[in-house]
């Protein structure tokens, strides 16, 4: 706990502290500013998420044919990973960086108690947690209104709680992949909805500075997709519509707008695995093989 | 990720305020906060520590109509003409009859209240969260004054020679009228203040979460010297002949020099010390915020004790001492006594 501390809750909490000191001793300021340092050191870990994760979504419709094709589990697991092989896709990348940003997250959640816990009790924990500078010692004691609310106490007006719910829910939008699977697609219709709710729900139980925090990770999480995928994506009808039930193709042409080349990469492999198969399929594979060298390789393997 | 999230947000709960409140001691009847929330005397005559009242009761209301929930105490009772005074975290300045407990006035500010009451020459002087230091007729609650700081007062007001001093949160130190609340002085420290003052021979030794122990001048606020340490200080200090001494938030004991602020000595104590030292006989008592008490030598730091008494309960509240016996409340309620030869006997357990 004490190595925790040390190398996660205590920075992030004197980072806090440092910040409200530059916005004039507004914690809520604090928050938001932190929150887009936060976002804007681990996008690179956010990108390759989001990257892994659409090739891992490119290849529904091949993982649902080898489903079919193979009933021992064995067999088919062993298959599955040679056309993740194949693919070039590594399964746990998309957890592997939600991974490493988790202890960021956590830290942050405990610093936010710590700072605008508000009791006499926590205030001395406060002490422990800072740095003996001169510059940070004077912060104290924070301010803990911001707008409308008291950082330390839940928002009981419920309009931060709503903020938090509309930003899950457009985030999550935009985050969830498209699939042909009616299984997942049912999962993530109820994640879809669950998410959101279950974050405005805690918003109502924390101190409302935990969710100043997530509104605003969310409206940067939004943010960053614009400035990734385009605007095109981000319409009132796309964020409002539940995800249709369309075929995969379609509804990703619709949803994603223009491909951008982000997207186009990540899709790529899938897409030659399945061309590759198509014994009709020669004059389109020659188009796509002048598409960079590192296919033209994998190509050459096979 | 959900039971991730979940967990998370379980560990980020809300602070909730335990209360530090110490015992007084009154008409053979020790008044102490004996469970969150809760005020008790206890008949100290009676080795087994029989309560004689408790505060609140079930039915018991405020003048609205609505329940009584102190929340929590931290606010040390004080005991005048037959009357317990104490402030609550629910923001309500209570005065109850020492015999029985029934509510003989109470008052609502507009803040919890952290530091103790002051009752001196028929007059209650209280700090709030609110910013305010009221100053109420004590027979009444009726309402002399009020004065209004910068941010919330959390320290104990001191009263000699018809001047209140007060520190705050607003990170300075008030010097007041006691009969009109109009403002004499004041000095600003670079950080909030939360320690109560003491008074020694016309300089007023006051610490603050500026890591400073500072003396000022009682009659103009000047600053006469100031010791920094790598802390806050939080304690009242204590004045022993030409010896302040001064616990701190690094789990030090400081012992300086009254007339120039030199370091005589520092003991560590390994945790926060948020209680005041006090003397129990000619052994200086620290307690620290893990429940270990030192006996020092006052002229040395030299440990009196072959080893600390542990009660092994958070200890933030200052100790009471009576003739060769400490008290010393536990946060959650239990009650310690503590003789000068290290001994410690538990004398209330919370139920």
């Amino acid at each position: 706990m004490f190595l925790w501390d040390l190398v996660f809750v205590n920075p992030i909490t004197n980072a806090l502290v440092i910040l409200n000191n530059i916005f004039l001793g507004n914690f809520g300021v604090a928050i938001i500013v932190f929150t887009i340092l936060m976002r804007l050191l681990t996008m690179p870990l956010t990108l390759r998420q989001i990257r892994s994760s659409r090739s891992l979504s490119a290849l529904q419709p091949k993982m649902q044919e080898l489903q079919k094709k193979y009933k021992d589990p064995k067999r088919r697991q062993e298959e599955t990973m040679k056309l993740y092989r194949e693919a070039g896709v590594n399964p746990l990348g998309c957890l592997l960086p939600m991974l490493v940003q988790f202890p960021i997250w956590i830290g942050l959640y405990q610093a936010l108690r710590i700072i605008v816990g508000g009791t006499p009790e926590s205030i001395i924990g406060l002490s422990q947690r800072l740095y003996p500078w001169g510059y940070i010692e004077q912060a104290v004691p924070l301010e803990n209104n911001f707008l409308w609310m008291d950082l330390g106490q839940p928002d009981t007006s419920l309009i931060l709680a709503f903020i938090v719910f509309a930003s899950t829910y457009v985030q999550q939008r935009l985050a969830t992949p498209t699939t042909t699977d009616p299984r997942t697609q049912s999962t993530n219709q109820m994640m879809l909805w669950m998410m959101p709710l279950m974050f405005a729900f805690f918003t109502l139980q924390v101190p409302s500075g935990l969710g100043v925090y997530w509104a605003m990770s969310n409206i940067v999480g939004v943010v960053m997709y614009y400035f990734t995928h385009g605007p095109e994506p981000i319409n009132w009808r796309t964020v409002l519509m539940p995800p249709s039930t369309a075929p995969a193709g379609r509804q990703a042409s619709r949803r994603e707008g223009p491909p951008p080349k982000e997207k186009e990469a990540a899709e790529e492999p899938a897409e030659e695995l399945v061309e590759a198969d198509q014994p009709t399929g020669g004059k389109r594979k020659k188009k796509r093989l002048r598409h960079g060298r590192s296919r033209g390789k994998r190509k050459d393997r096979r | 990720m959900l039971s991730t999230l979940f967990l998370a947000t379980a560990c980020a709960g809300i602070a909730q305020p335990e209360g530090w409140a110490g015992p007084t001691l009154a008409d053979d009847r020790l008044v102490a906060s004996i469970g969150r929330g809760e005020m008790a005397a206890v008949d100290i005559d009676d080795s087994s520590g029989r309560v004689l009242w408790r505060f609140p009761l079930k039915d018991q209301r405020h003048p609205d109509g609505s329940k009584i929930d102190p929340e929590a105490i931290y606010s040390t009772p004080v005991v005048a003409d037959s009357i317990v005074y104490f402030g609550a975290y629910d923001g309500w300045l209570y005065a109850l009859d020492l015999p029985n407990g029934d509510i003989r006035w109470q008052l609502e500010t507009g803040g919890p209240i952290v530091g103790n009451a002051v009752v001196q020459d028929g007059v209650v002087y209280v700090g709030s969260d609110d910013g305010r230091l009221y100053a109420l007729d004590a027979a009444s609650g009726q309402e002399r004054w009020r004065f209004k700081s910068g941010d919330s007062i959390w320290a104990t007001p001191l009263v000699a020679d018809g001047v209140v001093y007060v520190a705050s949160m607003d990170k300075k130190v008030y010097a007041l009228d006691a009969a009109s609340g109009e403002e004499k002085w004041h000095f600003k420290a670079k950080s909030g203040l939360a320690s109560t003052p003491v008074l020694a021979e016309g300089t007023l030794l006051v610490g603050g979460l500026d890591s400073r122990i500072r003396a000022l001048d009682a009659a103009s606020g000047e600053e006469k010297w100031h010791f920094a340490a790598d802390d806050w200080f939080w304690t009242q200090p204590l004045v022993l002949e030409d010896s302040v001494y001064a616990g701190c938030l690094n789990g030090k004991v400081y012992a300086l020099d009254v007339n120039d602020g030199n370091l005589k000595w520092e003991q560590d104590t390994g945790a926060p010390v948020r209680a005041a030292p006090v003397l129990l006989d000619d052994v200086l008592l620290i307690a620290n915020r893990k429940g270990e008490l030192y006996g020092l030598d006052p002229q040395n730091g030299r440990s009196v004790w072959p080893l600390p008494i542990e009660l092994a309960k958070t200890v933030l509240s200052d100790p009471l001492v009576e003739e060769a016996t400490a008290y010393i409340s536990a946060q959650g309620g239990d009650l310690f006594t503590v003789s000068k030869d290290g001994r410690a006997v538990l004398l209330v357990v919370t139920e």
